[in-house]
């Protein structure tokens, strides 16, 4: 069993990268809640990338961008994140974990290594989001939600930058987290976003996770595509959510409980589109 | 191979030899802040919540390494017997330290709302207070004796 | 009824918890406050399996570990049958248990103990150690262990030490039946009968302290154990029964402790601690992580209740018949009493003649069963109160009217007191104080019950229904007969005084209640009194925090003291002043005559008695052995929405009408009453062991057995109906556990309210109650 035996601070990103290339065994660290207790496999050095200013949140016409650092109660705060998704993301944000996590947790961590329970994953793929990366060769680059999570999370020696999220104002967005208690690990994590125009779905993104691994539906994004808001089949589209996800195991509640809880959350937030489309 | 974290704990500057991989709330009990309690080690119950430049968190999962140059307030710096702070003075006239465990974790929860939101609904106290479990009361007192609280750290009262 | 003998100077006052401002500052109070020089850590193998036989131990690897200090095993450890429930003596649990045995029963059983320098050493040598199973087929379904070809406890040496049922061959840990009036007839008269099935499940007490013993050998080389427990004199006891010491060379020190519950009136971490200490001559510590809370502490007994009761058309109950099979686990840990308190505690609360109460308790490969927080009464509660709402429901009564009517109230008795008592027969006693009207009529104003049905309509939508529930508890205040308490205390020379009591503040506030109750009788503040608790070595015997019985039995204790030093400051105020001791009167801290306008303030006889004046100490040694068990009643109301196609149940408002005789001190009854209530509506909701075909506890976290925070809390509101107790100190019953029994009835009253589903099988998770309300539809 090896240990940790070393804790670096670079003060800034090529320090770090450089840190990394230098120790094969080496892990970043940033809020440290999953690595602190002990989730660290053959890690010999930590790297600490807190101290790097990666914690800014700017403001642009079209985009909004989140340092990789940045707390999760940074995020909730934050008036320009407010502005994300009219308050999805925030809502998103108030749904992790509680407050004291809340204050040590980042968003690179949040969607660094795709843990099924995390709650800003699904947000990255209904809101288009868009990763900024950097690798041991300095070399910065950008991937998109879906590569994202298709690559299953970031690259080893790859430091999160920042997040860019569309505004998607102009879409209708809906989040929530099922679980037995508010501050529990979910049992089912749900993003829906959609465009409407004149009464029509022109465009839609559905992702869900805990209950399968992280992905988006795109069988139901692509019926819902062209449908009239109003004549939405409620029923034939939960049907068709049902029969598109994969239900992974969960000690916790069974697949039949959890296949009838994905058909009723999505009814729900079709529902409350139907609502605000009126 | 140990270094030597710095931090200023309750305001003092401190120096102390720490292994790369120990937990804060290891460090900062043996370092006699023994108000920092251990009732997990999981990051669930909140008993061991410190203040971090000024942050309520968890200090059982948060390595020692990463407070580094940081501030940390834990229970034995705010108030003293003479002069308790408010929010200790509140949860003491309300009653609500039963078996007092929950506490020391509690009230920097409390401290670090009313720091940033002097006059919070009973909601924001609600969700301040959420990463702090307590087995004995209930919580509804303890609820109370944070809004009770609060105009006295306006200065109100 | 409500006559007040107590002047209320410092009774019926909130006066600010003794330990409040020390533990909200941080002091280091805890059993793992104090530093110890040359610290030994303890960690413990476990057993992976439910049920094997240990066919080969070894632990050679592990010893030679370095910074391992030794490895306790069956092998080389005291192998002394006993009871781990610290109960009094002689117990009424079986002797059942050793510290480490070649057979293990439940995965959490324990296998090995090493000692080692530090945590890691231990828990490095932990892996070392190599056990080979020869694994036996287990058995979990409580309802199939009974006379069951796997036996759990075949090797034949368990025994009880009082003359009770056991046979331990048919895996059968208690078995209690008691019948009163004529049941059969009492069917016969009955235009309605109901029957019903409850199951109760695992649940844990929580305390945000882990399990925590520290032992080391003091200057005269005799054990001191530092240590989180509820009992210390009991905990002593059995540390002289396993470690084969005398008791004089144990001295049990009980620092703040941080919850118990029941919990820890269990002896678990102290033989570990003390067997090592003995051994090493260092100072040892054994901490549970909170994952060996959940799997190797003690849990609430599971229980399947079979309730069947008759009612004519008026409302008059003519029959009640209770069968209990109780879960233990894989030791009797307290198997035998809390069966018998599932009916003691419940049976008595309505008019009935007419009772059978027939119990089982059976061991199985689970964790172990243990004392809670409610005590049987929070099982049979939910069999109770579920068909009390269905008769009323048969005979369109409304159920807050059928409870008016059916209570016992004031100057009853009930023959189940006499019939069931702790494992063997009972005290025969009338309830003297019930304020049970008062509850439910001032519950229904504060719930707004009789609008129910408007205020059901107006809210209810296609998904999501409103409902209410109503139930009735009663618990009990002491074991009477059975259980004493003592106090001591001693006049200072400024005329405060110490109380030394051996009674266990384990958060309760018991310190601060009976400073209250001592103070009261003599006049003083509750500030003069100087409280120490608990100490074997110093103060007296108090058989622990346990049976809802501090306030009531160690109270009138401290009554009784107060009473015996007032006598002494009398006497030696008519010696001093050389006035008659009969026309004297305490008055402002000071012994009066007023016919001589003379007076002795407490301090000057504090000095004078010290250093000046027929010098002599002032103080008096007190007890009390309780003669009856008075009930504390209360009335739950709650309100709630269910929302049928999640299955979620959202607990809006949450009413507690509380009867618990004088409310001592008024803030320290709500923190019981609603700590109680939460933990119950906890337990009711969310609360759940999900064990693995393999009888492994899958979520021993707080991160998956979930337990409400702030966030989760629905409106509560407390109400306090003070009512007289005679034989109480200064009329107080108890309060502590009453209150843990309403929330799981409660809720399936109010979700068969809401949905006309009954649920019978708690916890009333999303998918269970979906579940119901499919099956239920079907
Ligand atoms: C008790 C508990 C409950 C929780 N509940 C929830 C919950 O309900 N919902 C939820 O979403 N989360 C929850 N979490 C948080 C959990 O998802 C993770 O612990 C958290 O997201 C990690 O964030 P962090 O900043 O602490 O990352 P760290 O622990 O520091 O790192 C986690 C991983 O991400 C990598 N990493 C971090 N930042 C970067 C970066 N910028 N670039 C590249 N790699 C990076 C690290 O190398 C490491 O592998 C909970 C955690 C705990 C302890
Ligand atoms: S000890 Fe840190 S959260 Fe429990
Ligand atoms: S007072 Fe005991 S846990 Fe909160």
């Amino acid at each position: 069993m090896k240990n940790v035996t070393e804790y670096k601070y670079p003060s800034n990103v090529s320090q770090a990268l450089s840190l990394f290339s230098e120790q094969k065994h080496s892990t970043y660290i940033a809020g440290g809640t999953h690595l602190a207790s002990g989730n660290r496999n053959n890690t010999i050095r930590l790297i600490d990338i807190t101290r790097l200013g990666l914690n800014e949140i700017k403001d642009g016409d079209e985009n909004i961008e989140v340092g990789a650092t940045t707390t999760i109660t940074d995020m909730y705060n934050s008036p320009i994140v407010k502005k994300v998704g009219k308050g999805v993301l925030k809502k998103a944000c108030r749904l992790i974990g509680d407050t004291p996590l809340r204050n040590a947790i980042t968003l690179g961590g949040n969607i660094a290594r795709l843990y099924t329970w995390a709650g800003l994953p699904v947000m990255l793929l209904t809101l288009d989001a868009e990763i900024e990366i950097i690798n041991p060769l300095e070399k910065t680059y950008s991937v998109e939600a879906v590569e994202h999570i298709t690559n299953g999370g970031i690259r080893d020696g790859d430091i999160i930058l920042n997040v860019k999220f569309p505004q998607k104002n102009s879409w209708f967005h809906a989040y929530e987290k099922f679980a037995l208690t508010t501050v529990d690990y979910t049992w089912l994590t749900m993003a829906f976003a959609a465009e409407v125009k004149e009464g029509q779905i022109t465009d839609a993104r559905l992702a869900v996770s805990r209950i399968t691994k992280v992905t988006r539906i795109t069988p139901v994004e692509k019926a819902l595509i062209g449908q009239l808001v109003s004549q939405l089949d409620l029923e034939k589209l939960k049907s068709l959510l049902k029969s598109s996800v994969d239900i992974v195991q969960d000690y916790r509640v069974s697949k039949e409980y959890r296949s009838q809880l994905l058909g009723v959350i999505f009814k729900r937030m079709l529902q409350k589109l139907q609502e605000e489309t009126q | 191979m140990s270094q030597i974290l710095h931090v200023i704990i309750n305001g003092t500057s401190k120096e102390i030899p720490i292994e790369p991989d120990e937990l804060l709330l290891d460090v900062l009990r043996r370092e006699g802040y023994k108000g920092v309690k251990r009732g997990c080690k999981e990051g669930t119950c909140g008993t061991c919540t410190i203040l971090l430049n000024d942050k309520a968190v968890k200090s059982c999962i948060l390595l020692a390494a990463q407070a580094k140059n940081c501030s940390i307030i834990t229970i034995e710096g705010i108030g003293t017997r003479d002069n308790p702070h408010p929010i200790q003075q509140a949860f003491v006239d309300e009653g609500v330290v039963q078996c007092g465990f929950c506490i020391p974790g509690m009230i920097l929860s409390a401290k670090n709302l009313l720091d940033n939101n002097p006059n919070p609904t009973k909601d924001e106290v609600k969700m301040a207070l959420d990463g702090n479990l307590c087995r004995c009361t209930g919580y509804s007192g303890q609820i109370k004796a944070v809004l009770a609280a609060a105009p006295v750290m306006r200065g109100e009262k | 009824m409500t006559e007040k003998i107590y002047e209320g100077r410092v009774v019926t006052k909130s006066v600010p918890k003794k330990d409040a401002l020390s533990l909200a500052m941080g002091k280091p109070m805890y059993t793992d406050d104090k530093d110890f020089q040359n610290l030994v850590h303890v960690k413990m193998l476990y057993s992976p399996h439910a049920h094997a036989i240990i066919q080969d131990l070894d632990t050679s690897e592990a010893e030679k570990l370095p910074g391992v200090l030794g490895v306790l095993t069956y092998k080389n450890s005291s192998q002394v049958l006993h009871t781990s429930a610290g109960q009094g003596f002689p117990e009424p649990s079986p002797y059942d248990t050793r510290l480490f045995n070649k057979k293990v029963k439940y995965v959490g059983d324990r296998v090995a103990a090493v000692a080692a320098e530090t945590l890691k050493n231990a828990e490095a040598a932990l892996k070392l150690i190599q056990v080979k199973y020869e694994i036996l087929e287990p058995i979990f379904d409580h309802d199939q262990a009974l006379g069951n070809d796997i036996v759990i406890h075949d090797e034949g040496d368990s025994k009880y030490i009082i003359p009770v049922f056991y046979d331990p061959k048919k895996n059968h840990a208690s078995h209690i039946d008691a019948e009163v009036g004529d049941l059969e007839k009492g069917f016969t008269e009955a235009d309605f009968i109901i029957e019903k099935t409850v199951r109760n499940h695992y649940g844990q007490h929580c305390p945000l302290e882990p399990h925590i013993s520290i032992a080391y050998i003091d200057n005269y080389d005799r054990l001191v154990v530092r240590t989180a427990t509820q009992v210390p004199f009991h905990a002593r006891r059995i540390l002289a029964q396993i470690l084969e010491i005398p008791l004089s060379q144990i001295r049990v020190i009980k620092p703040r402790i941080g919850g118990g519950f029941g919990t820890k009136q269990e002896i678990l971490t102290e033989p570990i601690v003390a067997s090592f200490a003995w051994l090493l001559k260092r100072p040892v510590k054994f901490e549970f992580t909170r994952k060996e809370e959940f799997i190797s502490a003690r849990t609430r007994h599971p229980m399947t209740t079979w309730f069947k009761a008759g009612v004519k058309k008026d409302g008059t109950i003519t029959a009640m018949d209770m069968k209990v099979t109780s879960n233990t686990g894989a030791f009797g840990s307290h198997a035998l009493t809390v069966l018998s308190n599932t009916g003691s505690k419940t049976l008595p609360l309505y008019h009935c003649q007419n009772i059978r109460f027939v119990g089982d308790t059976v061991y199985t490969n689970l964790p172990v069963g243990g004392a809670y927080r409610g005590y049987g009464g929070t099982q049979a509660s939910l069999a109770m109160e579920i068909v009390m709402d269905d008769l009323a429901t048969e005979i369109g009564m409304d159920p807050a009217n059928f409870r008016l009517m059916n209570h016992i109230k004031a100057g009853e008795s009930s023959p189940i007191f006499k019939a069931l008592g702790e494992g063997i027969e009972g005290v025969a006693q009338t309830v003297d104080s019930v304020g049970l009207t008062e509850c439910i009529n001032q519950g229904a104003e504060a719930i707004d019950w009789w609008n129910r049905e408007k205020i059901k309509e107006k809210n209810s939508t296609d998904t999501v229904k409103r409902g209410f529930g109503l139930v009735c508890i009663m618990q009990g205040s002491s074991i009477p007969d059975i259980d004493m308490a003592a106090g001591y205390c001693k006049m200072n020379e400024d005329g405060t005084f110490n109380l030394l009591v051996g009674a266990t503040d384990i958060g309760t506030g018991s310190d601060t209640i009976l400073a209250q109750i001592f103070a009261e009788g003599l006049s003083l503040d509750a500030s003069d009194v100087i409280v120490l608790s608990s100490d074997t070595d110093t103060t007296p015997f108090d058989k622990g925090a346990y049976a809802s019985s501090t306030t009531y039995l160690t109270g009138q204790a401290c009554v009784n003291l107060a009473i015996k030093v007032k006598d002494q400051l009398f006497d030696y105020t008519a010696m001093v002043l050389n006035v008659p001791k009969d026309e004297l009167k305490i008055e402002a801290k000071a012994v009066i005559h007023q016919k001589s306008g003379k007076q002795m303030t407490f301090a000057e006889i504090g000095t004078k008695s010290y250093y000046s004046d027929y010098q002599t100490q002032i103080g008096a040694v007190a007890s009390e052995l309780s003669k009856k068990s008075p009930p504390p009643f209360t009335a739950h109301y709650a309100e709630i929405d269910v929302d049928i196609e999640t299955g979620r149940v959202t607990v809006l408002k949450y009413v507690a009408a509380v009867d618990c005789g004088t409310p001592i001190n008024p803030k320290l009854v709500v923190g019981q009453v609603e700590g109680a209530l939460v933990n119950g509506l906890c337990y009711a909701l969310s609360e759940q062991y999900i064990f693995n075909d393999k009888g492994k506890m899958m979520n021993p976290s707080f991160g998956n057995y979930k337990i409400m925070t702030t966030i989760d809390l629905p409106e509560i509101e407390t109400i306090i109906v003070p009512t007289f107790e005679p034989s109480g100190p200064w009329g107080a019953k108890s309060i502590a556990e009453v209150n843990i029994s309403g929330p799981m009835p409660v809720l399936s009253n109010a979700i068969f309210d809401a949905t006309g589903v009954r649920i019978t099988e708690p916890p009333y998770t999303p998918d269970r109650v979906l579940k119901a309300i499919q099956n239920h539809n079907k």
